[in-house]
């Protein structure tokens, strides 16, 4: 498997290359009223409305400087999942839903490596477990507790 | 020779200009980037090969071509970017270098305008002038003596020639004495001004009137004798006192070679180097161009200015000061004229080879030339002399040559071999000293502008924090983050090129490699330039650093020349006749002289606050402006430095200096540079001491003008903000700022080691942290000007990065 990494100010994370559909630089966002404080409103790609969470809130990290713009990575909608990521069991939103990233990182190859689970410290929230290659750890964000938490129920801060 | 281009100018990799490791450079990129077409074409293939669908093929071929697009755009930004570079250096190295080229001919036009006061107020000397009246005076009647002394000798001859009773002499005896006698009358400037012919003379007068006194009735002739002596004697005292009193001036103010004073007619009458004496004195110097112009325009001017070469007063290269001189009151008559041989050489020499880089032999290094030209562009002085020779043709492009006041001007030429830049300044002249139309040109390597700074790096900044300084001009900010963009840009392509051939399974394995050689190639490219960028940067922060060197040497030798005059003057004016009469007899008549006499100097040299005159007891006894000193009666000066120093004096041509800080002499504990020397006894050179002069340098308003013209200025000419110039003391206390909200004068700032451990005249540049402030800094340290030493002060200008 295939995992996509990037950062969120100083630490790593990642999520399986397989739920990315297109990683670009940041667009307009259109606010919404009222959202949770997790979500930063909508953007349109090539006429496609998509959600954009903004994961430093999500993890609870102080905002970034407007002079670091950020990127943004497209998660694929549940219809565009390839056969393989189907058969891995990976899941995503029916609309599409973009995250809000510091810096998009690298793609990395698994050959064996395990998910570990995340250590106690760690905000479990949206975590599914931690990577290890070479001497870097990255987080894997749990893309499931992300859409339910946010998206699936009543966009509510739900507790851990 | 590459003429100014700067407009036309776009990069071109063919240009002579570009370094080798900068065509290397480019070079790289460019078959980095001429090779992601073929890559893209590849992946097209590809993708026609593997895709099931259009749509998948669709993907792939837009993928490709955003990279080529992409591509495209980085050729272009690379260009740009050299170009940007090359411009930034060339428009740095003509503001720095025609800057350098301006202050050389700055210093030198100083040092001429104290000149042009120097021999106006020596002209006024009363010594000189009695002695001119006296001797003008002699010399008209000694003609006729001359001529009847021969009239009287004839008559004595006559007589002895019938033997007598009481001689055994024969006519032909006295004949010769009377011969030996009379060859002289023709040999009157020998006679005055020649004291071997004189003495010759008064050995054959002394044998001839032993003789004639053996004869009757011989007392007419015998007392002409007399008569003559007496008057050629006189003009030796009057030659010997004027000559004593150059020697003063000259041992005060060494940067002369000579100082003459002549007769209306070109003879030479008096000079300060009595080695050359014997060979000056009674000679005509009618023939010579400075003379010529002092007589005929000194009417309209009360002083000209001459170059000369081949006078005969000195060989050397000097530039003559005249000035004539005249009787109280009668200024429409002259009655001689003074000449003062400025060393231009020794002062070219110190100049033009200062600021220009060294090897560590301390050789300036090979291509750099610095020389000035007059006004009919021959050259006047030269840093090599060997290569750029005085007294020829300057070879220069025609621009340099037909400068305006005060105009720079720079472009390329090839001088010696080399590919240089030429960077020249035309005078401006200084205060009310119009200048002598004179350039100065700077030739500088090409090599050495456009040197690599790859491998640059300053202590105590980061290339980002660099980049987002002050010093960096809009342009490169804009490409850096351009090119950080792109960076980035191309990565989130070729990752999302990984990312879709991941979805392709097996199928998308074919284009993995494609995608990892564009991620490759992106990044060089990118990476190549974030380099090129910083150098650009670290390049911009060298020559900033530089720029505040040089100006932090200009403060400290600005300061150093002007203390200098300073130290030259009170040295002269300690041997001034109405001072140590005072001392000698301190009647009110004499103390009212010589207070007016202070009072009178003072007011043609505003720079001083006050001129005071201590006793030996050091009590102040007389004084320029007594109103300023806050209680004259009971001042006492016996434990002041400059006081002390000045007692223990040896001889004239000595002077003592008390370093910057407040004295009882001022109100309100204001700061005072005081400057001393020894009254002595009748005025003579080694007498005992008996009064002490001191001159109160009127620190705080001549130390603030300096050190602001020393302040960073733009390209437009106009002052940099936030930038603070300041001079320290030897221990490191500033005793002037420009800013002394950030900079207070007293205090002591934590200077980096390698800007306070500086030799005489060396000067340091880096990155200087001051509370919360980041500025970089350049500091040189005081290496003095010929005889003042220097107090081991310190000149620190600095500018915000923030």
């Amino acid at each position: 498997m295939q995992i996509s990494t990037f950062y969120i100010k100083d630490e790593a994370f990642a999520v399986p290359s397989l739920v990315v559909e297109e990683y670009f630089r940041p667009l307009p966002i259109t606010k919404v009223p009222g959202a949770d404080r997790r979500i930063d409103g909508i953007v349109n790609i090539r006429g496609r409305t998509a959600v954009v969470i903004n994961m430093r809130q999500c993890f609870d990290v102080p905002s970034r400087p407007a002079s670091e713009p950020g990127e943004m990575i497209l998660l694929e909608t549940t219809q565009g999942l390839v056969a393989e990521a189907r058969e891995l069991g990976l899941y995503t939103f029916e609309e599409p839903v973009v995250l809000s990233v510091d810096c998009v990182s690298q793609i990395h190859q698994l050959a064996g490596e395990e998910v570990h689970p995340a250590p106690p410290h760690v905000n479990q929230c949206f975590v599914d477990g931690v990577v290890q290659i070479d001497e870097h750890y990255y987080t894997m964000i749990s893309i499931r507790k992300l859409i339910d938490a946010l998206l699936n129920g009543t966009a509510k801060e739900i507790p851990c | 020779m590459l003429a100014e281009q700067k407009n036309e100018h776009k990069f071109s990799i063919f240009n002579a200009l570009i370094t080798n490791d900068h065509r290397e450079f480019y070079e790289k990129i460019i078959n980095e980037l001429i090779g992601v077409s073929p890559i893209c074409n590849q992946g097209k293939c590809t993708a026609a090969a593997i895709s099931e669908t259009a749509t998948e093929q669709e993907q792939i071929t837009e993928l490709m071509e955003r990279v080529e697009t992409f591509a495209a755009e980085l050729h272009d930004g690379t260009k740009n970017l050299f170009d940007q570079f090359y411009a930034a250096k060339e428009d740095f190295c003509r503001s720095i270098y025609c800057t350098t080229a301006y202050i050389k001919i700055n210093l030198i036009d100083r040092t001429l305008l104290e000149r042009t006061c120097d021999v106006r107020w020596w002209a006024m000397e009363t010594a000189f002038v009695e002695c001119l009246e006296r001797i003008n005076k002699i010399s008209r009647s000694l003609e006729k003596m001359l001529h009847e002394m021969g009239e009287f000798l004839d008559a004595s001859r006559a007589a002895f020639e019938v033997p007598t009773l009481e001689t055994n002499w024969t006519m032909r005896d006295i004949s010769q004495y009377v011969d030996d006698v009379r060859a002289f009358g023709t040999r009157k400037l020998e006679l005055m001004f020649n004291l071997p012919v004189y003495k010759q003379f008064r050995a054959k007068v002394d044998s001839l009137s032993e003789q004639l006194g053996k004869g009757k009735s011989q007392e007419p002739c015998l007392n002409m004798l007399q008569k003559v002596i007496k008057n050629i004697e006189e003009v030796h005292q009057h030659v010997a006192a004027a000559c004593n009193r150059l020697e003063d001036i000259g041992s005060s103010y060494t940067l002369y070679r000579d100082l003459v004073i002549t007769l209306p007619d070109g003879t030479v009458i008096a000079n300060a180097n009595p080695e050359t004496r014997e060979a000056v004195l009674g000679r005509t110097v009618t023939n010579e161009g400075w003379f010529q112009r002092a007589r005929q325009e000194g009417e309209l001017n009360d002083y000209i200015i001459e170059k000369t070469s081949r006078s005969i007063v000195d060989s050397g290269n000097s530039l003559v000061f005249s000035t004539r001189i005249h009787s109280p009151g009668k200024d429409d008559q002259s009655i001689g004229l003074m000449g003062a041989f400025f060393d231009l050489e020794e002062e070219a020499k110190i100049i033009l080879q200062d600021y220009m880089p060294r090897h560590k032999d301390g050789d300036t290094r090979d291509g750099w030339y610095s020389f000035f030209t007059d006004i009919n562009g021959r050259i006047v002085g030269s840093s090599d002399p060997d290569i750029i020779d005085v007294d020829q043709q300057a070879h220069l492009p025609r621009g340099h040559r037909k400068l305006k006041s005060g105009e720079t001007i720079s472009s390329y030429a090839s001088v010696e071999g080399n590919d240089s830049a030429i960077f020249s300044a035309m005078s401006d002249g200084y205060l009310d000293f119009p200048g002598l139309g004179w350039s100065s040109h700077l030739i500088v390597p090409c090599r050495d502008i456009f040197a690599s700074e790859a491998n640059c790096s300053v202590n105590g900044i980061s290339p980002d924090e660099l980049m987002r300084s002050r010093l960096i001009p809009e342009i490169n900010k804009d490409t850096y983050v351009k090119v950080q963009d792109d960076k980035q840009s191309i990565k989130l392509i070729s990752l999302n090129g990984i990312v879709f051939a991941s979805k392709l399974g097996k199928r998308g394995v074919a284009l993995g490699p494609v995608f990892e050689q564009i991620t490759e190639t992106g990044d060089f490219a990118t990476s190549k330039m974030e380099e090129l960028l910083r150098e650009m940067a670290f390049g911009e922060l060298r020559l900033n650093l530089q720029t505040l060197e040089t100006f932090s040497k200009q403060a400290i030798d600005l300061i150093d020349r002007n203390l200098f005059e300073r130290s030259a003057a009170i040295r002269w004016w300690a041997t001034d006749k109405y001072l140590w009469k005072a001392m000698s007899d301190p009647s009110d008549e004499n103390l009212q002289a010589a207070s007016r006499r202070l009072l009178d100097i003072n007011s043609s040299y505003a720079m001083y606050r006050n001129l005071v005159l201590s006793n030996r007891m050091g009590r102040i006894i007389a004084a320029s402006n007594p109103e300023l000193i806050p209680d004259i009666k009971d001042a006492r000066v016996a434990d002041q430095p400059w006081f002390t120093k000045a007692m223990r004096s040896k001889n004239v041509g000595e002077y003592s200096v008390q370093d910057v800080g407040p004295t009882d002499l001022e109100r309100g504990s204001r700061s005072s540079l005081i400057f001393s020397g020894a009254v002595r006894e009748n005025g003579s050179r080694t007498g005992e001491v008996t009064g002490v002069l001191g001159s109160l340098f009127d620190w705080v308003t001549e130390s603030g003008k300096i050190l602001r013209t020393c302040l960073p200025k733009d390209r437009n000419g106009k002052r940099v903000q936030g930038c603070i110039a300041f001079y320290a003391s030897r221990d490191f206390e500033v005793i002037e700022s420009s800013d002394s909200q950030v900079i207070p004068i007293g205090s002591s700032p934590e200077l980096p080691p390698e800007h306070r451990e500086l030799a005489a005249g060396e000067s340091a540049s880096g990155v200087f942290r001051l509370g919360d402030h980041v500025y970089i800094m350049g500091s040189s340290r005081s290496k003095g000007y010929r005889e003042y030493l220097g107090l081991g002060w310190s000149a620190h200008i600095l500018r915000p990065l923030f």
